[in-house]
């Protein structure tokens, strides 16, 4: 694919989600997924073709247009921006089939709001990934927080709007913080375009701190770092396929993308040593990371431990990130795509127990492992990745990271991250314990659990997915050219972010 | 007070303002009297009456209240951007918070009447009406496109009409 034909593919990447938002709406209901299936093929193999261009190393550009003089809507493509499209496209077209499966089985309401709203998110994640300025990223980072907000708010319940009320205060907040810091910074150098090592360099170190605190902000909210991390656990009264793609993958990831674009591509290294911005973000990255385990440890709602564990691992990529070195950033790079996969499945998981059984307290899935034997294999798949197991995805980007913390002698976040692997063990794993081995004399008290539930698989398309899914987490663990195509594009970012490279 | 910034920046906000500020209440000022006279509906909890019934005001609506809490890239985003910019090329901090602030507070309005509009039951006894004449509809919906491309057409509309008004301010 050369240039100018890369450059139609992105622009179509991104415009296909939004163009079955409009089909959605303004078409019958049974047409909803039809729309969505297509615009997320189209979607995925777009940017799948963008892949072999950028691994040769050129970057995609495509100007959509001028928003004001100096400034413009313009997508530039590089390795972190394709990992983060690929991720979120490729989840999409898994999560459609899921999606369907799940409305069906929950009657779920006002389908086409939902499915309306979920391919406008992805347009709008698919937008975040591609933005080659700030005011880009800004425009598409807002985007992805309205288009999100009705499906927070499915439900229609007093928990929801609460919810949804949160998502917004914070989301918006968060987005006015980086308004303010991209102005700023717009006004100190006359450029918003994103550059490999930064473009800030040379400006007052006073000046910095506050310009870095007003964007750690802006994209905390969205990487849920504490203490800005409140909205996640309350979005996850959304129906579970949003819980899955948009509150484990899309909206999140977002936010840790954010978080490598600010310090990669407009702080850049030389500038983070002026000041200490980057050891604060560390720190706040580092007790999110315990913090968060432990309340995971005392969650018994299975999707809110799941979203503490989120908050966790986001932490891990933003840790990453934080050491500012070459290392640490491929760690982070390769962690945004693998615990994506893995908590994908995870949520995946939830749901399909939930749509089997209509449960969602970890305490009443004792012994359902025999009755649903391929959704909580890979619920146990999908946990060891998260526990760092070799051989699973998760393992992989753990790797770098912890390669990262030693490359920078920092012993404290080699502690953490390894530490919080162990408490990460201890949240998921007793579920698959008490699922699969309930002990001898199952406790269960009189009348909550059926005391000899014959139950089986939820619907096929709510367990294939979790099954692909489930195999994507071994293929990314084992399979060399597959993790050799994420470590090369993990490490063309460092290698630019970092100097000594191309 | 993007004039009293008197800068560059702050002037082209204080006059995008002016003219998308107009389109903005003039979609919801039209809409609040449609909901009044065919409604009944008074205060923004009762709203929900309107729900899926007057679904090109409401579409209106949602536009317009999305550009005046400046979401990129409708028309009020601009304004506030260039007042934002102003401020900070002054070096005015105060007001830089005070405006941070102010649009927060607009983001809480605006979207308890989203609330309403498209999320909340309606009320069991919600009484008759119907969406206003097409006239008043057409009206709406014409502003709300305006805003639409007012905000498309921004680069445009700043580098031929105010730049060049402005003292210093000629490409």
């Amino acid at each position: 694919v050369i240039g100018g034909a890369a450059s139609v593919l992105a622009g179509w990447a991104v415009a296909s989600p939004f163009l079955a938002a409009l089909l959605i709406l303004v078409t019958p209901r049974r047409f909803a997924e039809l729309w969505s299936y297509v615009a997320a093929l189209v979607t995925a193999i777009a940017t799948a073709l963008l892949l072999p261009v950028v691994r040769a190393g050129q970057a995609v550009d495509l100007l959509l247009m001028p928003l004001a003089p100096g400034l413009e809507l313009a997508f530039h493509i590089d390795a972190l921006g394709l990992t983060f499209g690929l991720l979120a496209s490729g989840l999409w077209l898994v999560t459609g089939v899921y999606s369907s499966g799940y409305v069906r089985a929950s009657n779920l309401q006002h389908q086409r709001r939902y499915f309306a709203s979920f391919a406008a998110s992805i347009g709008a994640a698919l937008g975040v990934a591609f933005a080659g300025n700030l005011l880009t990223f800004f425009v598409f980072y807002e985007l992805l927080t309205l288009t999100t907000y009705p499906l927070v708010v499915h439900k229609e319940s007093r928990e929801a709007f609460a919810a949804g009320r949160r998502y917004l205060l914070f989301s918006l907040g968060g987005g006015l913080a980086l308004l303010a810091a991209i102005a700023w910074t717009w006004q100190l150098t006359g450029t918003l375009d994103f550059v490999p090592g930064g473009f800030l360099q040379g400006q007052p170190g006073g000046t910095l701190a506050i310009l870095f605190v007003l964007f750690v902000i802006g994209v905390s909210v969205k990487a849920a770092v504490m203490p800005l991390h409140a909205w996640l656990p309350a979005a996850m009264v959304a129906p579970t396929p949003v819980s899955a793609l948009l509150h484990a993958v899309a909206v999140v990831k977002a936010g840790v993308f954010g978080v490598m674009r600010v310090l990669g591509f407009v702080f850049g290294p030389a500038s983070l040593t002026d000041f200490a911005g980057d050891e604060v973000l560390a720190a706040c990255a580092a007790v999110t990371i315990v913090v968060g385990s432990l309340i995971a440890l005392r969650q018994d709602n299975l999707k809110r431990r799941l979203a503490y564990s989120t908050v966790v691992h986001l932490s891990y990529i933003v840790l990453g990130a934080a050491l500012v070195a070459p290392f640490g950033m491929i760690g982070s790079v390769m962690h945004m795509v693998n615990h994506g996969l893995a908590k994908i499945t995870l949520f995946f998981c939830a749901g399909a127990i939930y749509a089997a059984t209509h449960r969602e307290n970890i305490s009443e899935l004792t012994g359902l492992g025999r009755q649903m034997p391929w959704t909580f294999g890979a619920f146990t798949v999908g946990s060891l990745a998260l526990v760092g197991l070799p051989g699973l995805s998760g393992f992989v980007g753990k790797f770098f990271l912890a390669r990262g913390a030693i490359e920078t002698h920092d012993t404290i976040a080699l502690g953490i991250m390894l530490g919080a692997s162990l408490l990460t063990a201890s949240y998921l794993l007793p579920i698959v314990r008490i699922a699969f081995f309930p002990g001898p004399r199952p406790q269960h008290e009189a009348g909550t659990v059926d005391p000899t539930p014959h139950r089986t698989e939820a619907r096929a398309t709510l367990v294939v997915p979790l099954l692909v899914t489930a195999v994507l987490v071994v293929v990314f663990g084992v399979i060399p050219a597959a993790i050799g195509a994420q470590y090369d594009l993990a490490a063309d970012v460092a290698a630019r972010v970092f100097g000594g490279g191309p | 007070m993007g004039a009293g910034l008197a800068n560059t920046a702050g002037m082209t906000g204080a006059v995008l303002h002016i003219a998308n500020d107009a389109l903005m209440k003039g979609v919801l000022f039209l809409a609040a009297g449609m909901a009044l006279l065919r409604f009944g509906v008074r205060d923004v909890d009762e709203l929900s009456r309107l729900r899926g019934r007057a679904p090109w005001t409401a579409a209106a609506v949602t536009v317009a209240g999305l550009s005046l809490v400046g979401v990129p890239p409708l028309a009020g985003f601009f304004g506030k951007w260039y007042v934002l910019s102003g401020t900070i090329a002054a070096e005015r901090w105060g007001l830089t918070a005070a405006l941070v602030i102010g649009s927060l507070a607009s983001v809480g309005y605006v979207f308890r009447i989203m609330e309403r509009l498209f999320f909340s039951k309606p009320p069991s006894d919600k009484g008759a009406g119907q969406e206003g004449s097409a006239a008043v509809i057409a009206a709406c919906v014409v502003l709300a496109l305006l805003v639409i491309v007012f905000g498309l057409a921004n680069e445009r509309a700043v580098s031929l009409l105010i730049l060049p008004g402005l003292p210093g301010g000629a490409p």
